[in-house]
């Protein structure tokens, strides 16, 4: 492969689904592993691609999920220009716009791999059932993003490194918070990671908030159950990226004479604010389902579950396909509990080993440099 | 010739210098000033990664109107290197071959003469601070350049690397590569002959020598 492609290729694409795989095994578990059988699965799409064809709601609403994917790839890209260490991408501009265009052209089309891949299959639909009109926007509306993400990114890379500069503008935060761990992490996930946060909020709250408001001769409380822990789980990437934050940048705080249980707590009330969405949204669950006990359990659990997330990452320097792998290994372990009908232990079990995992690794965690041997 | 006209950069409200009109003749011309001055700045702007008003002229070509053939002239290698920790120092070096125009032969003579082993083949998570500032100064010496911009080019390497660093630069001077080099610490003038001295003082840049 050409040395730009491949290097683009790497620090790029395989970077970008790398540090979204979280984000990305939860969306595919929404849309593929809800369904009871592969038939099931295929009817659901089937009637998810016709609506989408035939009803103009349905259109504007996938072109606003698309939109909402293509906002987190150009940020994703911003990010990456502003960021010091890939200041090597700018030599791009020495050759002329065309040639950086189609440079350019591969790695988006890669990284906008789900809306392709979903248009085409809308395409593919429409023709054969002569939705014409409908296949006929929907390739508009994929080249459309395609060129103009593209487009847009020339134009970052020749502008962005303008945009490292001082701010007069004082962060509403910065004022109203005194400097503590708790800020800093807070002003990390609302301002830095604000894009991932949004996308899995918007998710994750949306399918409790319906689930939990189905007929309650249908509700199926083991349901929401894996529906929660998945979203759960849906959150492990921030979650991650708050830990290297921590490591990375903060790592300063290391030497600050402060107690573990201080740390502990401030981890816990930012994964208390983070979830209150979704204990909002499982307020169905109490009200439509008359069910407080499984409300009060489930609230509970959130907080726990992303704290032992986090107490589970200083256990070793995991990358993040060891990550994955723990990530997977946990879920199966709390959908197994979640069938029992003793769910009050879900949280005690979560409080109890982030605690302990927490107290006994997180001063001796260090972060290793990866060091590959000599090809 | 490099010719600056009307220059003003500014970070939000902050003005960081002004230039009216400035001409570098080919040469080796060190930068200095004390920390936040704005040298780093400057450089970024020469080698056309921040945005300014004004003009920057390479001979006849502009930094506005011709990006990519002012580009392609102007190597750059900053004051702290860092570069994904994933990606191999031999990528990159083909990355900016590709871009730049070098060639194999080239980087061999430039690694060599730095002291640069095999250790390009590892990803640069794994590179010394040393180690990262070699690899950004081979980066800035490959293609070929009329003029190369190098900040703080000695801050950690070794001795041995400073004095074949400055060998390389007198090397490249003689093939007709000017330099602009920044640096708040003493050069040793008899190891590099530096056509002029200037001074980044009070939003101004003043020759000094």
């Amino acid at each position: 492969m050409n040395a730009v492609r491949h290097i683009l290729a790497k620090s790029l694409t395989a970077y970008y689904y790398r540090q979204n795989a979280g984000l990305f095994l939860f969306l595919f578990f929404l849309l593929f592993g809800t369904q009871p059988s592969f038939h099931d699965l295929v009817e659901l799409h089937h009637s998810i691609l016709q609506s989408i064809l035939t009803s103009g709601i349905f259109f504007i609403v996938t072109l606003a999920i698309w939109l909402l994917y293509s906002i987190k790839v150009i940020s994703f890209i911003y990010g990456c220009c502003k960021n010091g260490s890939y200041d090597f991408l700018f030599e791009l501009n020495c050759i002329n716009k065309t040639n950086r265009f189609f440079y350019l052209l591969r790695p988006v089309i890669s990284l906008l791999t789900p809306v392709w891949l979903y248009g085409s299959f809308i395409i593919i639909v429409g023709i054969k059932e002569q939705h014409w009109q409908g296949a006929i926007n929907t390739a508009f509306a994929v080249i459309f993003l395609i060129l103009g993400i593209t487009f847009i990114i020339c134009h970052l890379l020749q502008k962005a490194k303008g945009l490292q500069q001082i701010s007069s503008k004082k962060n509403i935060l910065s004022i109203s918070l005194p400097a503590s761990l708790f800020k800093f992490l807070i002003v990390f996930l609302f301002q830095r990671q604000f894009l991932a946060l949004l996308i899995t909020k918007f998710l994750s709250f949306f399918i409790i908030y319906f689930f939990t408001r189905t007929e309650a001769h249908v509700f199926e409380d083991r349901m929401l159950w894996l529906i929660f822990i998945t979203a759960l789980i849906g959150h492990s990437f921030i979650i991650y990226r708050l830990l290297n934050f921590m490591e990375k940048e903060l790592s300063f705080y290391r030497n600050m004479p402060v107690k573990k249980t201080t740390i502990l707590l401030s981890l816990f009330f930012i994964y208390v604010i983070l979830l209150l969405p979704e204990a909002w949204a499982l307020l169905g669950v109490a009200v439509n389902q008359h069910n407080w006990n499984d409300y009060w359990w489930m609230v509970a659990t959130g907080p726990f579950f992303l704290l032992l997330l986090h107490s589970l990452l200083y256990t070793e320097d995991l990358k993040m396909e060891e990550f994955l792998k723990l990530l997977f290994g946990i879920w199966i372990v709390f959908i197994l509990f979640s069938l029992s009908n003793n769910h009050w232990m879900i949280p005690v079990i979560c409080a109890g080993f982030a605690v302990i995992i927490f107290f006994n690794s997180y001063r001796s965690y260090e972060k290793k440099t990866a060091v590959e041997s000599i090809e | 010739m490099l010719q600056l006209k009307n220059i003003k950069k500014e970070f939000g409200p902050h003005l960081i210098y002004s230039i009216d009109n400035l001409e570098l003749r080919k040469g080796i011309y060190w930068i200095k000033g004390v920390n936040g001055s704005g040298k780093s700045t400057f450089l970024k702007m020469l080698a056309g990664m921040l945005p300014f008003s004004g003009d920057i002229f390479l001979g006849d070509i502009s930094i506005t109107k011709q990006q990519a053939a002012y580009r392609r002239k102007i190597n750059y290698s900053p004051a702290e290197p860092s570069y994904p920790s994933f990606i191999r120092g031999n990528e990159l070096v083909e990355f900016i071959k590709k871009l730049k125009g070098g060639n194999e032969q080239q980087v061999m003579k430039i690694k060599q003469v730095l002291g640069i082993d095999n250790y390009t083949a590892n990803p640069t998570g794994s590179y010394s601070s040393g180690m990262l500032k070699k690899l950004s100064l081979l980066l800035a010496f490959i293609g070929d350049p009329e003029w190369i911009l190098l900040d703080e080019p000695f801050t950690t390497l070794d001795q041995t690397s400073q004095l074949a660093l400055t060998k390389l630069i007198s090397q490249k001077k003689e093939e007709g590569v000017s330099f602009i080099i920044t640096s708040h610490h003493d050069i040793e003038s008899s190891l590099i002959p530096f056509t002029d001295i200037y001074v980044m003082n009070e939003k101004q840049l003043l020759k000094v020598s």
